[in-house]
């Protein structure tokens, strides 16, 4: 059995959007790279380009890539405060102290450290470990998500969380 | 709340004038007092003001009445916190009072209150609360055959249920909906059957924003709702809303959160929207009413105040085709000399004969002008009195005079008791007579209602209407003055401080003792008091009375003041009538209203008005005024063409244009936008009633009888 603090904080939601954005989804994570690589090798042969021949046209294509890249960059950083905004409005701090018991059979949520209502495993339908973070993400299929930061462990051990949780995802892969 | 401190704000006028003005009203003083007599008090506030500040005092009255009412109600049921009695503080609407009283309200049974009884509320707030934990667990805790409750979705629905009116109650989603509503919603028309023809063909796919449908719009859509004829609905786009709703109300994406979700939705298309619909629609419908009642009154002010046609032998013609046309000769002071029937319209079309009668009642009573109704028949016997007008050797003018209301009169327990020896048609022909004489005297014997100088009348609240335009009338008699020996009951009954009995009373009064000699004398009416003669004594007049300043508007507890003025300027009271009135403005002028006033030991204002009514002892203010437009020949819409250029007179003002009177039987129509060069946001701004104004034919059709004309480049 394994309780665990589940807050919601600006920090720790940027966290989750940043890591379900680029490090969960491979693809995004390497069109990312590739364009960042791409924005680059273009800037710098303008760059290069212009020492040559001086021609201001690639000056200014140089400088188009890079507020392009720069206005990419912007765009994400933009939309994930967005998100973070949007989902920091909706769901409002509430004053108890939320927590999760965590067992074989299922999760507990509790209020003031009391338990409050019941939850089935069989609700999470994605359960993601995102061990540089130090945190774990379970999410239902009404786009619910339980941040649970290692260091907000009150009984267990995060190694205890970890190894429930990756049997969990077994489960999970096992059935899908 | 602070009333008095309110309505200084709304009014934009100081403290001191609202404590001043509402003690004067609590002290039982009539507006028309107060507005004339008691300027110094008030800060010379007019009656049209007064009027309003002493309605908008009732509303607030009743809204603390109300507030305390809901709050003592919320307290007894334990229920009082200090939200809710900061937002009943704050409350400035009976609407919004009742918004947050709605969750306390003792309710009929709904589905809320008997999934309460079923024990559901703990698990409504468990849903509420929109943790992580699953609502189907927990709601297996409430699942009892007894209760009713037979499974864990039913408990769900009925804890769904909670939630909806929960949500549908809440006063500040409420407010927030109400002013969406208000703003973005659209008034939607639609045909009951669009086959079917009928005067609202405008109207069967129209939609209109709620914020900027004009007021006459909105009592078309009514008045076509009420016939069955239109199908209105207030329509706002629901995404928007439920955004509103989800914001507040949704906290969590989970199951718990899409339970709230869907309960918020049905609270919205269920309780919410049918309450918001009636609102919207509720507060348009008042709004317009309160507009079309405005417009009424400006017209009826303007058709009372007329300037008569004083001393002028008039004979009433009330035009008909097969009874004939009733006639009246009446004298200058309104006594009827003569009477008698001609047919000079279809089918008996007697001309000769008629003229004859008329030509013999003209000579016989020196007659000079003649007053034509309106009603059937009246273009035909505009012809034929134009024609009669050429074969007469005096100088007589005739006027087409409104007889709305004349029929009413006429049929009428008064007119009965006024002219018991004349049947209901010839008492007609008084009347039209009479209304070109004086209208006011003779239009205040008619309920306002019926005098038909406004738009949808019909439909207004009929006792708003009433006491809006008894007001009216109450301030045209009042600002005109009454000559207490010759007033009618009726008109004496609309005198500040003088009701229907007291009325009575004087004319008895004046029946068994002969003419009122002043005004001192109204002291022994029955029923007349202390109280009574302070509000009506300035307003009745006592022509060649003991006192000249019974014959003016200076008030009684002003003659003192009066009389030392008078000294001052060098003559006596009793001379006043033909003393040189220039004396009292040089004096004035000399030594300057303020030391004067000081030295009487007088207001400035009450100086400033005993000095005007020194100067014109007696005088009517509606003199001053153009005199009505006579005419001595006809035109035939015919005759009309494009560009000619016409004098009328303005008969009816309606929210989207004027009608003139321009001596063709069909009055012409100026649209609004034909009103002035500039741009008219109310025809009222620019004419009234009973206004002469310039005119020029913009078409003519002739096949539906209609006039076209503009004012743009005349007027100037």
């Amino acid at each position: 059995m394994i309780e665990i603090k589940t807050e919601w904080t600006e920090e720790n939601l940027k966290k989750y959007i940043m890591y379900k954005f680029f490090f969960s989804n491979k693809f995004t994570m390497v069109s990312a790279a590739v364009f960042g690589v791409c924005f680059a090798a273009i800037a710098a042969s303008c760059a290069a380009m212009f020492a040559m021949t001086e021609s201001a046209v690639f000056l200014i294509l140089a400088g188009a890539v890079a507020v392009l890249a720069a206005g990419a960059v912007l765009f994400f950083v933009l939309k994930i405060n967005k998100n973070i905004k949007a989902s920091l409005k909706d769901i409002s701090p509430s004053s108890d102290r939320e927590s999760v018991i965590l067992t074989e059979n299922g999760i507990t949520v509790c209020k003031n450290e009391a338990p409050y209502g019941e939850l089935d495993w069989e609700k999470i339908i994605s359960i993601d470990l995102y061990d540089k973070g130090k945190a774990a993400y379970l999410a239902t299929g009404e786009g619910a998500v339980l941040i649970l930061e290692y260091k907000n462990i009150v009984r267990g051990t995060e190694k205890e969380l970890r190894e429930m949780l990756l049997i969990k995802n077994v489960k999970l892969s096992e059935k899908a | 709340m602070d009333i008095n401190q309110q309505l200084a704000e709304e009014f934009k006028i100081r403290k001191e004038q609202v404590d001043n003005t509402v003690k004067l009203i609590d002290d039982g003083n009539t507006i028309p007092f107060i507005a004339r007599y008691r300027k110094e008090v008030t800060g010379a506030l007019d009656d049209q003001l007064l009027r309003e500040l002493d309605e908008r005092l009732s509303y607030l009255r009743n809204l603390e009445q109300r507030k305390t009412e809901v709050k003592e109600s919320i307290e007894s049921g334990g229920n009082l916190t200090e939200e809710i009695e900061q937002s009943l503080l704050n409350a400035l609407t009976l609407a919004e009072v009742e918004d947050i009283y709605r969750p306390f309200k003792p309710k009929r049974k709904t589905r809320a209150s008997v999934a309460k009884e079923k024990g559901l509320q703990p698990l409504a707030d468990f849903i509420m609360e929109q943790t992580l934990a699953s609502p189907y667990k927990e709601a297996e805790n409430y699942v009892d055959e007894e209760k009713g409750v037979a499974t864990a979705e039913e408990a769900i629905q009925g804890a769904s249920d909670i939630i909806a009116e929960t949500v549908s109650d809440d006063p500040n989603l409420r407010k927030t909906l109400s002013e969406f509503y208000a703003d973005r919603g659209l008034i939607v028309s639609k045909a009951a059957d669009p086959e079917k023809d009928s005067v609202y063909t405008n109207y069967y796919d129209y939609s209109e924003a709620a914020s900027k449908i004009p007021s006459h719009r909105v009592l078309a859509l009514d008045r076509g709702e009420r016939e069955e004829i239109l199908k209105i609905s207030v329509e706002v786009i629901q995404e928007d809303v439920l955004k509103i709703i989800f914001k507040q109300y949704v906290k969590a994406r989970n199951d718990c959160g899409n339970i709230v979700k869907a309960a918020a939705e049905d609270a919205y298309t269920r309780l919410i929207h049918p309450s918001l619909e009636r609102r919207v629609r509720t507060e348009l419908t008042e709004k317009s009413c309160k507009s079309a009642i405005k417009v009424f009154q400006d017209n009826l002010y303007q058709l009372l105040m007329q300037p008569p046609v004083k001393n002028t032998v008039t004979i009433g013609f009330d035009p008909a085709y097969r009874t004939g046309c009733k006639t009246a000769v009446v004298d200058g002071t309104g006594k009827v000399l003569d009477t008698t029937v001609v047919y000079p319209t279809p089918p008996q079309n007697k001309v000769n004969e008629a003229k004859a009668k008329l030509k013999q009642l003209i000579g016989k009573h020196n007659v000079t002008a003649i007053a034509i109704g309106n009603g059937t028949a009246s273009h035909e016997s505009e012809c034929f009195i134009a024609d009669l007008i050429k074969e007469v050797d005096t100088p007589v003018s005739y006027m087409v005079v409104s007889e709305a209301g004349a029929s009413v009169y006429s049929a009428s327990k008064l007119a009965a008791e006024e002219f018991p020896q004349f049947d209901v048609s010839l008492r007609s022909a008084v009347s039209i007579a009479r209304r070109l004489q004086d209208p006011l005297a003779e239009l205040v014997k008619i309920d306002p209602k019926a005098i038909g100088v406004g738009q949808y009348q019909h439909d207004m609240p009929k006792n708003q209407l009433s006491e809006a335009l008894g007001g009216v009338l109450e301030n045209c008699v009042n600002s005109v003055g009454v000559d207490v020996n010759t007033a009618s009951c009726s008109l004496l009954g609309y005198v500040a401080g003088i009701n229907g009995t007291v009325a009575k009373n004087i004319v008895a009064y004046r029946e068994e003792n002969g003419a009122f000699k002043d005004r001192k004398e109204l002291m022994k009416v029955a029923k007349l008091g202390k109280k009574a003669f302070e509000q009506c004594a300035g307003f009745l007049r006592v022509h060649d009375g003991k006192n000249p300043l019974d014959n003016t508007a200076v008030h009684p507890e002003s003659y003192e003041y009066a009389e030392k003025l008078i000294d001052l300027c060098g003559f006596k009271l009793a001379d006043l009538k033909s003393a040189d009135k220039g004396k009292i403005a040089e004096t004035v002028k000399t030594r300057g209203i303020k030391a004067l006033s000081e030295e009487l030991g007088v207001g400035e204002m009450t100086l400033a008005d005993i000095v005007s009514e020194l100067e014109k002892p007696g005088r009517d203010p509606r003199d001053e005024l153009p005199p009505p437009l006579l005419r001595s020949d006809v035109m035939d819409i015919n005759s009309l063409k494009e560009g000619m250029e016409l004098k009328g007179t303005v008969r009816n003002v309606i929210d989207f244009g004027v009608f003139v009177d321009i001596g063709v039987h069909q009055d012409g129509l100026v649209h609004i936008s034909q009103l002035s060069d500039s741009y008219v946001k109310h025809p009222l701004d620019v004419v009234k009633v009973g206004d002469i104004v310039n005119v020029k034919v913009l078409s003519v059709d002739v096949k539906k009888n209609r006039i076209s004309l503009t004012m743009k480049g005349l007027n100037k």
